[in-house]
Formats: structure tokens, C-alpha cells, sequence
């Protein structure tokens, strides 16, 4: 794997990184495509059952007694609604 | 308080760390994201969760490659620490339990503050910093839901 660090990283090579982010971008896109396999589900099934589980979850709509407590999370921590 | 759907997903340390090792717990999470960015959700990342994450994954063969391509494709969103964030991170650090690392502060905070939910292998200590049905088990989910190992 090519040495990519961001150790020491000052304002010059920082400017250099900027300078060449679609260099690097395309580096470390092929360093990814270089790497190992990436992990395989044991069955389509499972995959599919995995991902309709995540589905649902990112749009179950909140209930009123959850909205509630973020509130309160937010009042909290955030300071919001004080 | 309005949530938008689909509800964005915060990763931390352990979701950046398996999917940069990327192990067989690593579907889990590599599910999560391509479900998240076909359905528009936003996906974000706490700026300390990455550093954390590079010096846990600096050993690991192939991993920062594949951390990187994460970070810099537009895969994930990183959201640097500001102020306001500082104050609430030390915040809720004061108020969990003892051994949490701000970088799992600061994905609570980034959660709390999208409304989101947070994706970890490490669910024990994150259910101690934000509301139960805010954190997302992939540990739990993966393994014993759908069979992995």
C-alpha cells in the first residue's frame, strides 16, 4: 500500500494536498481497488433482509414520547429551547 | 421538532474501523452505507472519529485505503469540531459513563444535533450518551439477525 499520511501535515503541504487532491483522490482510489476482497454476504438473502431492516429504520417515523426526548437531549446538551 | 426522512446516519470509531478493516463484520455497515446514499440519506463522520480511526487502522493491511476512499469519494460527510460541538462533547462526556473518548461524544453530539441515528459495533456505551432508538446496533444486527460470523 502507498504511505499516505497526514503526520507534520504544515500549511505548505497542505496547500500541496489542495493542489493535488485529484492525484491523490485517483491514488487512493486505486489503492482501494488494490486492496483485499471486500467481505461477501453469506446469502443474497441475508442481504436483502439486512438492507430492508436498514430501509425501514431510515424512514420509521418518530413517535411523539422519541420527538419528546430529543428535546429534551438537545435542550441538555445542545442548549436548544433554553 | 421535525425529523426529515430518510434519517441521516453519523458512523463512529468502530463503524469507520471495521469498514477500513474490511472483515466480514464489515458488511454491516458497507450495507448501511450504499443503502443510505441510494436513498438519499446523508451520512456523516466525527473529524475526531477519522483521526481515531487512522491510528487504530495504521497496522491493518489495505485498511487506510479503503478509509479514505470512504472519506474522500463524498461516501461519508466529516464535520469538524467547532466550538458550539466543543461545549457539548465535553458536556455529554461529563454526563456518561466513565471511559468514553470524545470521538464518541462527538458522533453523539453530530446525532443529537441531525436528529440522526448512530451506526456502531460498540453499542453499550453509546446507548449511555443518547436516547436508545438513536443508536443503531450493527454488532447486534449483523451477527445474530442475519447470521453473520
Amino acid at each position: 500500500m502507498t504511505a499516505f499520511t497526514l503526520d507534520g501535515l504544515g500549511p505548505e503541504a497542505a496547500r500541496w494536498a489542495e493542489q493535488h487532491r485529484d492525484q491523490l483522490r485517483e491514488q487512493i482510489n486505486m489503492q482501494a481497488a488494490a486492496d483485499q476482497p471486500r467481505p461477501q454476504w453469506p446469502s443474497e438473502q441475508a442481504r436483502l433482509a439486512f438492507r430492508a431492516r436498514i430501509r425501514e429504520r431510515l424512514h420509521r417515523q418518530r413517535t411523539p414520547a422519541e420527538i419528546a426526548e430529543l428535546q429534551a437531549w438537545r435542550a441538555e446538551f445542545l442548549g436548544e429551547g433554553t | 421538532v421535525s425529523l426529515q426522512l430518510p434519517l441521516p446516519v453519523v458512523l463512529d470509531v468502530s463503524a469507520l474501523v471495521e469498514y477500513g478493516r474490511g472483515e466480514m463484520r464489515a458488511v454491516a455497515v458497507g450495507e448501511l452505507i450504499r443503502e443510505a446514499r441510494a436513498d438519499g440519506a446523508v451520512v456523516y463522520v466525527s473529524a475526531l472519529a477519522v483521526v481515531q480511526a487512522y491510528d487504530r487502522l495504521l497496522a491493518a493491511e489495505g485498511a487506510m485505503g479503503r478509509l479514505f476512499e470512504l472519506l474522500l469519494s463524498g461516501g461519508a460527510e466529516t464535520v469538524a469540531l467547532d466550538l458550539a460541538a466543543a461545549k457539548a462533547t465535553v458536556l455529554v462526556l461529563q454526563h456518561g459513563p466513565p471511559g468514553v473518548g470524545m470521538a464518541l461524544a462527538h458522533s453523539a453530539v453530530i446525532t443529537g444535533q441531525v436528529g440522526g441515528e448512530l451506526a456502531t459495533y460498540e453499542s453499550e456505551p453509546a446507548r449511555r450518551l443518547l436516547p436508545e432508538w438513536m443508536v443503531n446496533d450493527l454488532g447486534d444486527e449483523g451477527y445474530q439477525r442475519f447470521g453473520l460470523s
